[in-house]
């Protein structure tokens, strides 16, 4: 058998033999059926995109002359952002490092998956209605077929040179790469979403009246990248200047694309090399010894059994050392920070509170519906000490909620600070709807992580969430908009009463009925954890093939 | 080493006027993994104070009962007793008499050596100062004291065996499980474990330790019991076992569990 042959077989082996029950089977295809609902809607898109240009003569000229641009860009920024956290099917050089196989072979391989991965499959489409449909409008169908191939390559070669360059920064287990990692993709994320209100404050506009007169050096700049080429493309072949259009074209999508691929070839090689585990920690001379052992976890506190704030110890521990909890903070605060800055008051602004409120509950969902997704084999632990399982629960729980209240405490003291207007009213509606909300997230949140657990795993290369389940999904999105619905009662009732002091009324009693129904039902959930506790652990610690 | 009229009371429980107590009781011990038996029928008992070794070769299904024993797997069928205590009715009575070292350890990565141990005494609900001293000796004892800041996720293999075994210790279990304590280990630290064990064992704690390695089991344990394709073969004191097998007890734990398959024509092309 070749090589080629063989790493495709080895494939399609490892995805056999992981169907090995019914209801991995189930899952599988459910899992599917859930992810094909976005991927249709981007073909969606894209044939729309297509039909629109094909048939609607207005659209063309605005779409090529720079709205295609941004669409692109914007595509591809999205695409990062999803590579960041989602799943890659990458073949995993550092399998292979001990079988002759040359490593550039691997990596027209990874080319060739990346592909299929959904990240991408949200983008194509969408280039292609637009690559298409501007070379079909205009007549020029071979034009555009070759710019879309080379858009398809562009985009493979990106995909996998970030998703390289997200493992190298992830390999190694180094912290310091690891949280360089988070702000990195923090800082994407906070850029795109500022950048666009930047341009709306009177600072923007000025900036855009300064930078105006260098309009043309910055769209020649724009046209030599590959985000931009595709316009000056069409725009020339429009023209009839078939000879520039294609020159500009193969020039710079040669020069971009070879160096994509290049830099992510020689990642991909570094990774199939480099060392696994790499201590950061120091040696100390003997006899130093004795404060190591009085650590964080030794915290104690008031009326509270020791076991349960050990637990809450441990996992703000985690928290600190988790990437992906800055990355949480960040675009919890960001986001209502930007527009919870709302000096008006009455219904308006407290329909925004409580909405910013859910927002930072969106933000902390996985914590919540994952309530072990990063204790992996330590979850055994559990099952050898003597903690009833309502303490661990509550201890868990206890965390998460010490995190939320952190991170609206600090969106609450900015608005303060940045506008000096926070009302008794408005505090008292975030309180309660942070409250309230606490004590829901938590009840079904603990549901879906004793009924649907799932690893993610922490550090790694592929920060992948293993045995994901699509219910879980589902139920997450439902818990979503249910918290909003039941949130927006008491704000709604007030209004149509008229009866502001109502408002006051509703929500201590919505507070009181949340917290009541979570103590009712945790007696119940600490049954169902223990008689779940074998699955879930199977679960957790389950062995994964990943090639 | 061991006294004879024990063993006598080991082999004969029924004899005996006041019977040894026992530290662990088996009774028709069963896991099926879908119509695959990995532990069949086992009926076992451990005389308290006594050192088992717990033998069988590759897949011979001693993880398996080790974690139904501790409570990390449900046994299909059977019941488990420690210390005169039912597991499936005091679950958490038993967790507070037992230490388990299992195959795949059950450690939190992204914890410090000292934090774990922290972790596990304060679940144990142990006094906060005896937590601090405990967790000193033991990180001094186990020699992985010199990186207090390492995460346990940058331990070496030894190092993870030997900081599951610390966790396993801090809060004075009176039965020990240990899965293959010295598999992958350096002999340093072999020596390490081994030395801590023998001590244990003349405090009177009770140790089941399994192995598919003869030779630790025949240096370290006063009894032996020996499990192949998930049936029980043999149980007894090691010294009367040697007896039964002559002077080679290597050659009759092979013939016992399967024997030799001839090498001469196999691997042809090698050479
Ligand atoms: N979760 C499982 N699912 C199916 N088979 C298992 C599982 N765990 C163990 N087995 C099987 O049970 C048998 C005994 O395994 P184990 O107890 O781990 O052996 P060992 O004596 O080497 O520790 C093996 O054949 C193994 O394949
Ligand atoms: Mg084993």
């Amino acid at each position: 058998m070749s090589q080629l042959h063989t790493l495709f077989w080895l494939r399609y082996r490892i995805f056999r033999n992981s169907l090995t029950t019914r209801g991995e089977m189930a899952r599988k295809i459910l899992n599917t059926v859930l992810l094909l609902i976005p991927v249709l809607l981007s073909v969606g898109i894209g044939i729309g995109l297509f039909l629109l240009l094909l048939f609607v003569e207005q659209a063309r000229t605005p779409i090529m002359n720079g709205g295609m641009t941004t669409v692109l860009a914007t595509l591809l920024f999205l695409m990062l952002i999803s590579q960041s956290t989602g799943a890659s099917s990458h073949f995993d050089p550092s399998k292979f490092a001990l079988f002759p196989i040359k490593f550039g072979k691997l990596y027209v391989l990874n080319l060739m998956s990346a592909v299929g991965e959904f990240s991408m499959l949200m983008v194509l489409p969408s280039m292609a209605g637009m690559l298409l449909g501007l070379g079909f409008a205009y007549g020029h169908i071979f034009g555009g077929v070759i710019v879309f191939l080379l858009a398809l390559l562009w985009v493979t070669s990106l995909f996998i040179c970030t998703g390289m360059l997200f493992a190298w920064l992830l390999s190694g287990r180094k912290r310091s790469r690891e949280i360089l990692f988070a702000l990195l993709i923090g800082l994407m994320t906070v850029g795109g979403q500022l950048l666009p209100r930047f341009f709306i404050t009177p600072q923007g506009r000025g900036l855009m009246r300064w930078l105006l007169p260098y309009r043309d050096i910055i769209t020649t700049v724009i046209d030599w990248t590959p985000i931009g080429v595709w316009s000056f493309f069409f725009r020339h072949l429009v023209e009839g200047e078939t000879a520039t259009a294609y020159i500009r074209l193969v020039l710079v999508c040669g020069i971009w694309i070879s160096l994509a691929l290049a830099i992510g070839l020689r990642l991909f090689t570094r990774l199939a090399t480099s060392p696994r585990a790499s201590s950061t920690a120091s040696r100390v001379p003997r006899g130093k010894r004795a404060a190591a052992t009085n650590t964080f976890l030794s915290f104690h506190l008031p009326f509270v059994p020791g076991q349960i704030a050990v637990v809450i110890a441990k996992e703000l521990r985690y928290f600190a050392r988790n990437p992906a909890t800055y990355l949480t903070i960040i675009s919890s605060l960001i986001f209502p920070l930007l527009f919870f800055r709302t000096g008006r008051s009455g219904t308006n602004s407290n329909l925004w509170i409580s909405g910013w409120i859910v927002y930072v509950f969106a933000m902390n969902l996985q914590y919540f519906a994952g309530l072990f997704a990063y204790d992996a084999a330590g979850f055994r632990l559990y099952l050898l000490v003597p903690i009833r399982w309502t303490r661990l629960l509550l201890g868990k729980n206890a965390a998460i909620w010490l995190l939320v209240t952190t991170q609206i405490t600090l969106v609450l003291l900015s608005a303060e600070l940045l506008d000096h207007n926070l009302t008794f009213e408005k505090v008292y509606i975030a309180g309660c709807s942070m409250l309230s909300a606490m004590a829901m997230y938590s009840v079904v949140g603990n549901y879906v992580s004793i009924y649907f657990p799932y690893r993610i795993n922490f550090g790694v290369p592929a920060r992948r969430r293993e045995n994901w389940s699509g219910i879980s999904l589902l139920v997450q999105f439902a818990l979503l908009f249910g918290v909003m619905g039941l949130l927006l009662l008491p704000i709604g009732a007030a209004y149509w009463f008229r009866a502001p002091k109502m408002l006051y009324f509703l929500f201590a009693v919505l507070v009181v009925a949340s917290w009541t129904v979570y103590f009712l039902f945790l007696e119940t959930q600490a049954k169902l954890l223990a008689a779940r506790r074998f699955d879930i652990a199977e679960t957790l610690t389950r062995r994964t093939e990943k090639v | 080493m061991v006294n004879p009229s024990e063993v006598a009371q080991f082999t004969s429980p029924a004899s005996s006027v006041t019977p040894a107590p026992i530290a662990l009781r088996l009774r028709h011990l069963t896991r099926r993994f879908g119509d695959f038996v990995a532990v069949n029928n086992l009926n076992l008992e451990v005389r308290r104070g006594s050192f088992l070794g717990f033998l069988g070769p590759n897949g011979a299904g001693k993880s398996t009962t080790i974690k139904m024993v501790t409570g990390l797997l449900a046994p299909s069928q059977g019941q488990i007793e420690i210390l005169d205590r039912d597991l499936e009715a005091e679950p958490i009575a038993v967790k507070r008499l037992i230490g388990v070292v299992p195959e795949d350890l059950n450690l939190f990565d992204r914890l410090t050596g000292a934090e774990y141990l922290t972790f596990v005494g304060r679940m144990h609900e142990l006094e906060r100062h005896v937590i601090a001293e405990r967790t000193a000796e033991l990180l001094h004892v186990m020699e992985l004291e010199e990186k207090p800041k390492a995460l346990i996720i940058e331990y070496s293999h030894g190092m993870r065996k030997k900081i599951s075994l610390a966790a396993a210790l801090i809060h004075n279990p009176q039965v020990l499980f240990l899965d293959e304590p010295f598999e992958g280990v350096d002999a340093v630290a072999a020596r390490v474990i081994k030395n801590l064990l023998e001590r244990m064992r003349e405090r009177g704690v009770t140790i089941f330790l399994t192995s598919h390695i003869l030779e630790i089991v025949e240096r370290l344990c006063t009894d032996i019991a020996i499990i192949n394709h998930g049936r029980l073969i043999v149980s007894g004191p090691l010294d009367e076992l040697r007896a039964q097998a002559g002077t080679n007890l290597e050659d009759y734990f092979v013939n016992l569990v399967g024997g030799e398959r001839p090498l001469a024509d196999t691997l042809s092309w090698i050479g």
